[in-house]
């Protein structure tokens, strides 16, 4: 398209004072004007409302526009909202650009208007420099698998497992131990209705045994996940239970004649199971399982089974790997308990009488190993005096430091299921502060403190056994008094900080989607989409995203299978064509043996024959941009991130005053989103920084580098995710051996190569990108113009050079 | 845990104050606040974060700290106290304030000798009958030379009113 | 044979020798040479800390560079030369600048701090250096259950983040150099309270009620002494104790031990090579029950 034919209509939202209490809007539009292919700048309060995008769409009309420029939120925020407003205008949405002047703009350099509005001006033209360069696409479209996989037979993903079956998609619910049912399984009663656990739980475990559209895979682990959004290819590696599921029956005659016991984990510990065991009397499946680690293989229970007629012992069983077809996945991993034997001066692990919360559930439990006595380990009686103590291990720089949530209500529960059985008993709950928020839990505190339950305000510094009694003494400020106390008691239950399940971070991995900052899974937005992950078509319910309780829970595991449900009742889904295409003209494995391409793209999507162009099979291509940067010949491109297009935004951010600059790539998936959760954040930096968004750190070449420093650039960042978890699984790999050789060279050319930065950092780090924004300003600030010109100058001849060869 | 090696700058000693959200895990551990009641860290801590710095700088209490560092051990915000009331000892000193009279005595003894604990016949003695040898004078011309700070020469040639 | 440059602080020579004696006795038998650092002064004590930060870790770092000098690790007797001389190590270790920052000032006296040596507390050398293994092998009197409350003071493991040396609220090395001479660590209550020695100057009441306070729990614990291993722990619990007195408003009498003269009464050596008539509390009762005598 020639120059003249190009109509852009620009916007800059307000945002209402997101924006404009900052950057001077009218300003940018008016100054905005000038830039080539612009034939109206604008604007106004808010563009994402219906008034803003009609106003879109009347002077796409009128105005004969061809692209749309809007400079406003992130595009993380609202590119999907504006491309449908200019689709639905007539408009390819691919010939939309967003300009991001609000997370990292008015946010977070809202003390220097002045500063912040010539930033905007910059980012504007960044923008609409792109758009001239951009050609209209054609969204992909991909047939949808209607099948759905649940990892993680907790409360959560069990209600996931449940509604995606009633709604007639087929469901694999893959589970790590012997049966379904998770934390709550464990649990004594539930707050604050005091409902018994298995009895609420129980029936929807049986439902999910009988539910035709449910297919139930328990002792497997994830292993590896290919594919996308619609088409995922699982495969599980399934343990031995050394029992075949379909001709046990669950009578339990082996278990009675197996000699070897060994501590019940379902029971923390506190009573035995058999080497040949299910975990508790309502296990789903209901079927037996050998502990070959425990197992002495006398075959008692061969010989007894074979007696039933049964046969349903194979000690040759072998652990196999099934492969699963998939649309969608439903993380539901739940949580563990984080061991307060860290804290060593509360004497977990070491005093008798220290309990841990679950612990003491189980005793409480009329089934449990006590039989619903709670009792103290040291001589079997029963305390008169127990004392709980909250947030141990939680809101702690030592330990966790986040808050785990629903740990001051089981403290209240588990205190007033003892008062209810032993009313003569003095319970006190020590406190730094009770947290109850939700429907029924206020009054549920209420109830405690009727009962007689005593609160005392403070944080023990120590726990210390009397070796004489067994007694503990805590040592503690009684806030409400001022005052440092001793307080004795028979027993002490700690409510430990909850942290994520064992093998969170491999399967983050395995998923190629990211954890936040304490191991929990991260989701997409923290507001608007805490069921989705970042990565299309995987969503997480249940405590796997956060601590959480059971209702919270419940909801999620629907919230969940209704983001699935979404996606699997089309035929076909979307997928946007970000992808990389291959020019045949200049793809020279056709007289020279090359395959370079081949060889970095970790989906396999890229084929290779000998003397034939190497082709790109598109639905499998994410669009990570890697192979683009390492082909030697240049021939290969990606869609809506060509070399053009980003050049162009080069050229834009460094037109004035190029010195001070720090011209930066930031990765979509981690480091872009990192920028942003600083602007959300409110944390605030000087606006030096241009950044540019690629999809992956991985997209950007040496070259972009060198023109940046060749446009008089003071600094460059690449960003990108953190060493292991790249959303394209090896991008940032890629980037950095790319990139490494590059500090040497500028270096010769002259340049200080402290003035390029490679920097890993996630989502959730948004206080991190603040800070190093600070220390490389300071940086620049430090050298000065004069010498960034200066070694800018001298660089000029081989970065010139450099460019050449490489093109 | 924090450590603060200058002494200038009281804004950087709030900032740490600020964080704390008053668990009392500090008064449990203390030492002091255990049998004095007039010492109550916590408070101090408040005092900074959202009272009066200078009724902190000239009290009492700043002195009556122990340094055990039992509570920057046990406290769930990393809270340096010890280390933030020698910050303010020094600031305290700096604006004026008298240090209390043992930790003078200790200056004008290690100014002059180059130890906390002047040498004397009934010592030479002891370490006589048990066989030990004397004991040397040898630091302290260095540690005059090293002694530059002002602060010093004013505690040194102080003279407490009563007391 | 190994050697370490002794570092002998304040308090010890100038105030109670007889420790002094018993750690010159102790390292002799274990065949460790201690080689005075003459010209050390003192380390510097907290009270020149609360005056001037910078000052306090220049005399720190002179003391450091002349151990540096010797060629050898420091050994030290006290915890509170330990804490501060291994802070300021530590500190300067890792900071450059600081380094030389505090090298220009120490240049003016012809030293330099280089960060060549180690600062040790001999009960690290003791249960680290020469080993729990080879003190049991020279025990040849176990002490035979004596009950003994071991406190390790404050500066020998805190802060951690400096000093880690062991568990900052749990250690355990003290109470294990304890059982290899055959006596009991008995458990007890508040055992990390500080023993008061840096606020008693400031108010002697405090000092004299945390005093009380401790040896109340250790009268419920039933111990029949304390070990300290720092002598500002030892005037506090030795000396401050006949200022008290307990709920019945009787004297405590609980005999206060170095670590030192427990281990060498364990290896067989006579009380009275040790001058415990400089006990201010009567160690009568402890040797009696150990030797049979005194």
């Amino acid at each position: 398209m020639k120059n003249e034919d190009i109509r852009i209509g620009l916007y800059v939202c307000h945002c209402g004072f997101n924006i404009a209490g900052v950057v001077d809007c009218a300003q940018v539009a008016k100054d905005s004007e000038k830039l080539l292919g612009v034939v109206v700048s604008k604007d106004y309060k808010y563009m994402c409302s219906d008034p803003g995008q009609e106003m879109i769409r009347r002077d796409v009309e009128e105005l004969d526009l061809n692209r749309v420029v809007v400079a406003a939120c992130s595009p993380r925020m609202h590119e999907v909202t504006f491309r449908k407003c200019v689709e639905s205008s007539g408009v390819n949405p691919y010939l939309f650009e967003m300009a991001n002047i609000r997370e990292m703009d008015s946010w977070c350099h809202s003390h220097v208007p002045k500063e912040a509005t010539e930033k905007a001006k910059d980012l504007v033209a960044m923008a609409v420099a792109k758009v001239r360069f951009l050609k209209p696409l054609d969204t992909l479209k991909v047939p949808v698998v209607s099948k759905a996989l649940i990892i993680g037979g907790g409360v959560a993903g069990i209600h996931a497992a449940l509604d995606l079956g009633d709604m007639g998609y087929q469901v694999y619910l893959v589970e790590r131990s012997t049966t379904i049912g998770g934390k709550m399984a464990q649990l004594d009663k539930t707050f604050p209705t005091l409902d018994c656990s298995i009895c609420i739980l129980g029936p929807k475990m049986v439902e999910i045994a009988r539910h035709p559209n449910v297919e139930l895979i328990t002792n497997v682990e994830v292993t590896k996940v290919d594919g996308y959004i619609g088409n995922f290819q699982i495969t599980v590696h399934r343990n031995p239970r050394y029992i075949d599921e379909e001709l046990c029956n669950g009578c339990g005659e082996c278990t009675k004649v197996c000699p070897i016991e060994v501590p019940n984990t379902y029971e923390e510990g506190l009573g035995p199971r058999k080497a040949i065991y299910v975990q508790f009397p309502q296990a789903i499946p209901m079927r037996y399982a050998i502990d070959r680690d425990a197992c002495i293989e006398c075959y008692k229970c061969v010989d007894v089974c074979t007696e039933q007629g049964r046969y349903a012992i194979d000690f040759g069983m072998e652990p196999q790997d099934m492969k699963l077809d998939v649309g969608t996945i439903v993380v539901a991993t739940g949580y563990d308990m984080y061991d307060p034997g860290f804290i060593k001066q509360y004497g977990y692990g070491v005093s008798s009488n220290v309990v841990t919360a679950l612990e003491i559930e189980r005793m409480l439990n009329a089934a449990g190993p006590t039989f619903g006595r709670v009792i103290r380990f040291s001589d079997r009686k029963e305390p008169k005096t127990i004392a709980f103590v909250t947030c141990v291990g939680s809101r702690d720089k030592n330990a966790q430091i986040y808050c785990s949530g629903f740990c001051c209500m089981y403290t209240l529960k588990n205190a007033v299921l003892l008062k209810e059985h032993f009313p003569e008993m003095d319970i006190y709950i020590i406190f730094m502060d009770m947290r109850t928020n939700f429907k029924g839990y206020e009054e549920f505190f209420n109830r405690a403190r009727e009962m007689g339950i005593k609160f005392v305000r403070g944080h023990p510094d120590e726990i210390f056994e009397d070796p004489e009694t067994g007694n503990l003494i805590l040592s503690l400020e009684d806030l409400s008094k001022g005052q440092p106390v001793d307080i004795e008691v028979e027993m002490v239950v700690l409510s430990q900080a909850v942290v994520p399940s064992k093998g969170t971070k491999e399967l983050a991995q395995i998923l190629t989607v990211s954890t936040d900052n304490s191991g929990f899974f991260l989701e997409s937005h923290p507001k608007l989409k805490p069921i989705d992950s970042a990565t299309d078509g995987i969503f997480f319910a249940g405590s796997s995203q956060g601590p959480k309780d059971i209702p919270y829970s419940v909801a999620q595991g629907s919230a969940a299978a209704s983001r699935s449900a979404r996606i699997m009742s089309h035929d076909e889904w979307e997928i946007e064509p970000i992808i990389a295409y291959i020019d045949p003209k200049k793809c020279r494995n056709k007289s020279v043996k090359c395959g370079v391409c081949a060889t970095k793209c970790p989906y396999g999507a890229i084929t290779v024959l000998e003397n034939q162009e190497a082709i790109v099979t598109q639905a499998k291509c994410h669009g990570c941009g890697t192979c683009v940067a390492d082909c030697p010949s240049d021939a290969i491109s990606q869609q809506h991130f060509t070399d053009a297009q980003i050049n162009a935004q080069i050229h834009a951010a460094l037109d004035k005053n190029p010195e001070k600059k720090i011209l930066g790539f930031l990765c979509n998936w981690c480091s872009y989103a990192g920028a942003d959760l600083a602007g959300i954040s409110r944390h605030q930096f000087p606006p030096n920084i241009r950044p540019i968004r690629v999809m992956c750190s991985g997209r950007v070449k040496r070259e972009f580098v060198f023109e940046a420093f060749l446009k008089g650039a003071g600094m460059v960042m690449i960003s990108g995710c953190h060493p292991a978890d790249c959303h394209y699984i090896s991008g940032n790999y890629n980037a950095e051996k790319r990139i490494k050789p590059v500090f040497k060279i500028l270096e010769n050319a002259g340049i200080n190569p402290k003035r390029l930065r490679l920097e890993w950092f996630s989502a959730a780090e948004g206080e991190y990108y603040a800070r190093i924004m600070r220390e490389m300003v300071d940086f620049i600030n430090e050298l000065g113009e004069d010498t960034i010109r200066a070694e800018n100058e001298k660089a000029k001849p081989l970065l010139e050079r450099m460019i050449k060869r490489g093109t | 845990m924090t450590t603060f090696n200058t002494t200038k700058d009281l804004d950087a000693i709030k900032a740490y104050a600020n964080v704390c959200f008053q668990c009392g895990v500090c008064m449990g551990g203390c030492p002091v606040a255990r049998v004095n009641d007039r010492f109550h860290p916590r408070r101090l801590i408040r005092e900074l974060a959202i009272g009066s710095s200078e009724d902190v700088l000239k009290g009492e209490t700043i002195w009556l700290c122990a340094q055990c560092h039992i509570c920057s051990e046990t406290c769930p915000q990393g809270i340096g106290i010890p280390d933030l009331i020698i910050g303010l000892r020094n600031f305290a000193i700096n604006i004026g304030v008298l240090p209390p009279e043992s930790f003078v005595k200790n200056v004008k003894q290690l100014v002059e000798t180059g130890r906390l604990v002047p040498p004397s016949s009934r010592i030479e003695q002891l370490r006589d009958r048990l066989g030990l040898g004397r004991i040397e004078q040898a630091a302290a011309e260095e540690v005059q030379h090293l002694i530059t700070n002002t602060k010093f020469k004013k505690l040194v040639n102080s003279k407490r009113e009563n007391q | 044979m190994q050697e370490y440059a002794l570092f002998l602080g304040c308090m010890i020579p100038l105030r109670l020798p007889n420790l002094e004696l018993s750690v010159r006795a102790l390292f002799k038998r274990l065949d460790i040479g201690l080689v005075d650092m003459q010209e050390a002064g003192c380390c510097p004590d907290v009270s020149i800390k609360s005056v001037d930060q910078d000052t306090w870790t220049i005399l720190a770092a002179r003391n450091l560079s002349i151990a540096e000098g010797m060629d050898l690790k420091i050994l030290t007797m006290c915890n509170g030369c330990f804490g501060t001389l291994k802070t300021i190590d530590i500190a300067l270790k890792g900071d450059e600048k600081l380094k030389a920052r505090v090298n220009e000032r120490l240049a003016v006296i012809g030293r330099e701090y280089a960060g060549t040596t180690e600062v040790k507390h001999m009960v690290e050398v003791l249960a680290n250096d020469i080993g729990l293994e080879k003190l049991a092998d020279a025990v040849e009197k176990p002490l035979k259950g004596l009950r003994v409350a071991a406190h390790y003071g404050c500066h020998l493991i805190r802060p951690n983040s400096s000093l880690e040396v062991d568990d900052p609220l749990r250690p355990v090395i003290l109470d294990r150099l304890i059982e290899i001479t055959g006596a009991i660590s008995v458990p007890y209550y508040k055992k990390n309270l500080c023993c008061g020695a840096l606020v008693s100057g400031v108010d002697a009441d405090t000092g004299k009620s945390l005093v009380r306070y401790k040896l109340g729990w250790l009268n419920r614990a039933k111990a029949e002494c304390m070990s300290v291993v720092c002598p500002s722990c030892m005037l506090q619990y030795d000396v401050i104790q006949n200022l008290v007195r307990n709920d019945s408003g009787e004297r405590f009498n609980l005999p206060v031990f170095y670590y030192p003269e427990l281990l060498l009464l364990a290896m067989g050596v006579e009380p009275k090579e040790l001058a415990f008539d400089m006990h201010r509390t009567k160690t009568n009762s402890v040797l009696g029950k150990v030797l049979g005598s005194v």
